[in-house]
């Protein structure tokens, strides 16, 4: 959006004092569109991925041979659906609930690069940005619970809550990790370190080039137990199994959404999917080299191919990295709120705790691998 | 220990005259008095010969009077109450059972010697209409709260109606 | 769960209000504050996931923990004791199928065992071997049954496709030998419905050499993953006592480590003819009694199970009678009596008192279902432990409401 704001104001010179909205406007609808397509196909993927696992064949109808289309129709479906409002519920909170809840998950979008000239808006302080923004969808959550009136729905809220708000601490802390060897908080600027090259400067390299920082998945032992503490407390904060008691469907009936039908509960879909999307980005970006293709070859490419080359890498990888989550949530059986809570606090925040004090001494030292060999 | 076997060993262990055994057919069972009952169940499963651990379940049957060709009673009206109990370690099946005068259904609970009586002795309740003074809680378990009436009685009545639904057979459906 | 909180701080703030108190001072009496926790009582159903089938428990919590558990049964009921004397013993059969649909032929074959029993009926060697062979089937489709819904109670949710696909199998094979898959009404009065088709004998033994290793597939998947042993070991504890106390019989008490069966007990059929072992909870993840070692016994008891059915395969008699000759089945008349028959149903003791007074109906007959008295283990069992808890330890009971409420 930045850089649409000054060709704007070039191009419709009139259009001065609006150029700010119009690229706004533009951006939001540009992610809103991103996030509805990303979900068809998330929801395709793991409903095919799902089928496979279990030995099936998952949508084979609707739109070809694969499927293709069945989310479109369900979620034409769902648009079609009748609004139900259980009749003591809070109707406000209610009707808010889902859109809060989306919100938190939406508005971490605007600080995705997507590729080094793609990004809603480019934010200095990425990830700290995404790590807070996130937490919305807690509040949209527990109001969707609160306000079912429903006792299995506030369990699900309840649940939900202490999960969500408790793995949101090894998953900063996690994140941190990175932030410290980059030295930024821009995500940008993390994937520019990635693929840093060996000497001088970006414009002397040749289109592929040897870059001697690598992933920061690889760059040292304590970056890889970050990417695999951040991935984990990931699944957590995606309400996604093993860690997910909030709709734990065979105990709660449905969890928070038990009472949402219809358009309401396809925004809560939207939710799930899109957090799937921003911490599957966020891994990628920060930990797997986000646009560059392989951990120690980097590509160095400009304008329009270079640009959609590095958008199909950074998909693939968010892809890849959904796809994981979704099996893990297929194969793992469902973990008890005190056991997710022993995970969290006796597991997680001690590792990524050390991990980050000694990356701290590492950095300090000048060390990566191993101390005293390199 | 075969039913017979079970019998003699009752009668030395101070029983005397209050068990009998009936020779079936099929099943050889234990009649008991409805006043020792309780204490004949109490020492089958205390005694060593005998330890029957497993209540495996408890019966209550409305028996009508029943005439043969001859006019001869072949059954008096009452109630019937059987418990089958079985033993883990001895390995055998024991059946006791115990008449009841028709007008006052009325038997002592064992739910305090086995607590799988509990729910045998008030589905016995609720179809029957058996009472088991002592039992914490003689309710009605498979049949909803208002239900009136024993069901499994011969001489039971079918409702009308319940709770504002006409149960009768040819009754028309409800219009919304 | 539900709090309320109500703080009455005096309006008039003529005085200056004081928010720290100093050490030694007391709090003015004109600020109240009333804090009331109280349980929270949901019902798990009659209509829920987990609770296999319309059962509601009504649940007491504090916070998480359950402290007061009490279950509501009879919402199922179908009058089942008192259609068995209205109709004829031989029309009857059907009904059975109904108590534990999942064991549909072992219910079948309770009742005529017991009417056998009692009518003294003779059922000819063949027959009782294809007897054998259906029991058993249903005996692997059930506990298929139980172990791929424990998964899905917990969440895992592709053991149950795993379970499923074995399954579907084996209701192939019943659909084949007698037409229905589910309530089969095979196992008549007198011996079984009609003899095995040509090939039956040959898919079953097909079947039977696959299934072992895809029950390995399964427990690689969900028997020895950490997260489903740390749902299920050491949860819903039951003592060899307290089982024996509430009548509980089958995997749940095998699980507690008592080697009771009643095909070892009194044999019936040709069950003295087949080795077969009978598998007890050892307690190896936990403890003995806990939710994994009954279901543990189940898996292990499909492997016993397939040995029994192969072995009755290999000793049929290739001809022979499928009906006793004395039944007339139009006419059927049992003999005065009164007799009881239990059974080993994948739940537990089936079994079936039949009072007769040698008309063509039963006086009587009484079930005794296994899961009516598991059930009733649950007041005892569930206060202490976790709402998510509560979940496995329903599950790994194996209940059917159909026998429950009858």
């Amino acid at each position: 959006m930045d850089s649409l704001v000054p060709w704007l104001k070039g191009a419709w010179a009139w259009a001065t004092g609006s150029a700010f909205a119009f690229s706004m406007v533009l951006s939001v609808l540009a992610v809103v569109a991103f996030i509805s397509v990303w979900a068809m196909f998330a929801v395709w993927l793991e409903r095919k991925a799902s089928a496979d696992f279990q030995v099936r064949i998952g949508p084979n109808r609707v739109g070809g041979r694969f499927g293709l289309l069945q989310t479109l129709a369900d979620g034409l479906k769902l648009a079609f659906k009748e609004d139900l409002i259980p009749k003591d519920s809070d109707r406000f909170l209610f009707a808010l609930a889902p859109a809060i809840a989306f919100c938190g998950a939406f508005a971490a979008f605007a600080a995705l690069p997507f590729t080094p000239a793609l990004s809603a808006v480019d934010v200095n302080l990425g990830v700290f940005f995404v790590v807070a923004v996130t937490a919305i969808g807690v509040i949209g959550v527990l109001m969707a619970g609160w306000s079912s009136n429903n006792k299995w729905s506030l369990y699900g809220a309840m649940r939900e809550a202490a999960q969500l708000v408790s793995y949101e601490i090894p998953s900063a802390l996690a994140l941190m990790i990175p932030v410290l060897v980059a030295g930024s908080f821009n995500m940008k600027e993390i994937v520019a370190f990635q693929c840093q090259p060996t000497d001088g400067a970006l414009d002397n390299e040749s289109l592929v080039y040897w870059s001697s920082k690598g992933w920061l998945a690889f760059y040292s032992p304590w970056t890889f137990i970050a990417f695999v503490v951040y991935y984990i407390a990931s699944l957590a904060e995606c309400k996604r199994a093993p860690f997910d008691l909030p709709e734990a469907e065979s105990e709660l009936v449905s969890g928070f959404h038990t009472e949402y039908s219809g358009m309401r509960f396809s925004f809560f879909f939207l939710e799930e999917y899109g957090m799937m999307f921003v911490v599957s980005a966020v891994a990628a970006l920060v930990f797997l080299g986000g646009w560059q293709p392989l951990p120690w070859i980097s590509l160095n490419m400009g304008g329009l191919l270079g640009n959609l080359v590095f958008l199909g890498v950074f998909l693939a990888k968010t892809t890849f990295l959904v796809w994981v989550q979704i099996w893990l949530r297929w194969t793992l059986p469902r973990l008890r709120v005190d056991q997710v809570m022993v995970m969290g606090y006796k597991y997680l925040i001690p590792v990524s705790l050390f991990a980050l004090l000694m990356m701290a001494a590492y950095e300090h030292w000048g060390v990566r691998y191993l101390p005293g060999l390199f | 220990m075969t039913t017979a076997e079970a019998v003699e060993q009752l009668k030395k262990d101070g029983f005397g005259d209050g068990v009998e055994l009936w020779k079936g057919p099929k099943d050889e069972t234990i009649v008991v008095a409805r006043d020792r009952a309780k204490k004949l169940l109490a020492h089958l499963r205390d005694g060593r010969a005998f330890a029957c651990d497993l209540l495996v379940m408890v019966t209550g049957t409305h028996m009508t009077e029943k005439k043969d060709a001859k006019g001869v009673l072949v059954r008096e009206a009452g109630f019937e109450v059987v418990w089958h109990l079985r033993s883990v370690t001895q390995h055998h099946l024991i059946a006791v059972k115990c008449k009841l005068p028709p007008d006052d259904p009325r038997v002592d609970s064992v739910s305090d010697l086995w607590a799988a009586a509990d729910w045998h002795e008030r589905e016995t309740w609720d179809l029957v209409g058996i009472r088991f003074t002592g039992h914490p809680n003689l309710r009605r378990i498979l049949l909803p709260e208002g239900w009136e009436g024993h069901p499994l009685r011969k001489d039971y009545a079918y409702p009308k109606e319940f709770q504002g639904i006409n149960l009768e057979v040819d009754a028309p459906w409800p219009t919304p | 769960m539900a709090h309320s909180v109500s703080s009455t701080v005096s309006s008039s703030s003529a005085a200056p209000a004081k928010t720290l108190l100093l050490p030694g001072e007391q709090r003015p009496p004109d600020v109240h504050i009333d804090v009331r926790t109280q349980e929270l009582q949901i019902n798990m159903g009659p209509q829920h996931p987990s609770t296999h089938g319309v059962l509601r428990v009504a649940i007491w919590v504090d916070g998480e923990i359950v402290t007061r558990a009490e279950p509501d049964i009879g919402y199922l009921h179908r009058c089942a004791e008192k259609i068995g004397e209205s109709v004829s013993c031989i029309q009857y059969v059907p009904y059975t199928d109904r108590y534990d649909y999942l064991a549909a032929m072992n219910n079948n074959l309770g009742y005529c065992l017991a009417v056998e029993k009692v009518a003294e009926v003779e059922v000819p060697e063949k027959a009782q071997y294809i007897r054998v062979a259906a029991v058993e089937l249903n005996r692997i489709a059930s506990h298929l049954m139980a172990v791929g819904t424990y998964g899905l109670d917990l969440g895992a949710f592709t053991p149950f496709f795993y379970a499923f696909r074995e399954r579907e199998e084996i209701l192939r094979l019943l659909e084949w030998i007698c037409g229905a898959r589910l309530t089969y009404n095979f196992i008549r009065i007198g011996g079984v419905m009609r003899d095995m088709p040509a090939g039956w004998v040959e898919d079953v033994r097909k079947f039977l050499d696959v299934f072992e290793q895809r029950l390995d597939e399964f427990n690689d998947l969900l028997t020895h993953n950490h997260i489903f042993v740390a749902r299920t070991a050491n949860v819903g504890v039951i003592s060899p006592e307290m089982a024996l106390q509430y009548g509980l019989t089958g995997p749940n008490l095998r699980g507690s480590g008592l080697r009771y069966d009643l095909r070892r007990e009194q044999p019936y059929l040709m069950y003295d003819r087949f080795t077969f072992d009978v598998p007890v909870g050892t307690g190896i993840k936990g403890t003995v009694g806990d939710c994994w070692d009954r279901y543990w016994v189940r898996m292990l008891e499909m492997k016993e199970s397939a040995r029994i059915v192969r072995q009755a395969l290999d000793q049929m008699p290739a001809t022979g009678e499928i009906m006793a000759k004395n039944v007339r089945h139009l006419a059927f008349k049992s003999k005065a009596g009164e007799g009881y028959f239990g059974i080993e149903n994948p739940r537990g003791e089936l079994g079936y008192y039949v009072i007769s007074d040698g008309g063509a109906n039963s006086y009587r007959s009484r079930i005794r279902a296994p899961s009516f008295c598991n059930l009733s283990i649950l007041e005892a069992i569930l206060p202490g432990t976790m709402l998510a808890d509560a979940v496995a330890i329903i599950g790994s009971i194996d209940i059917v409401l159909g026998e429950v409420d009858r």
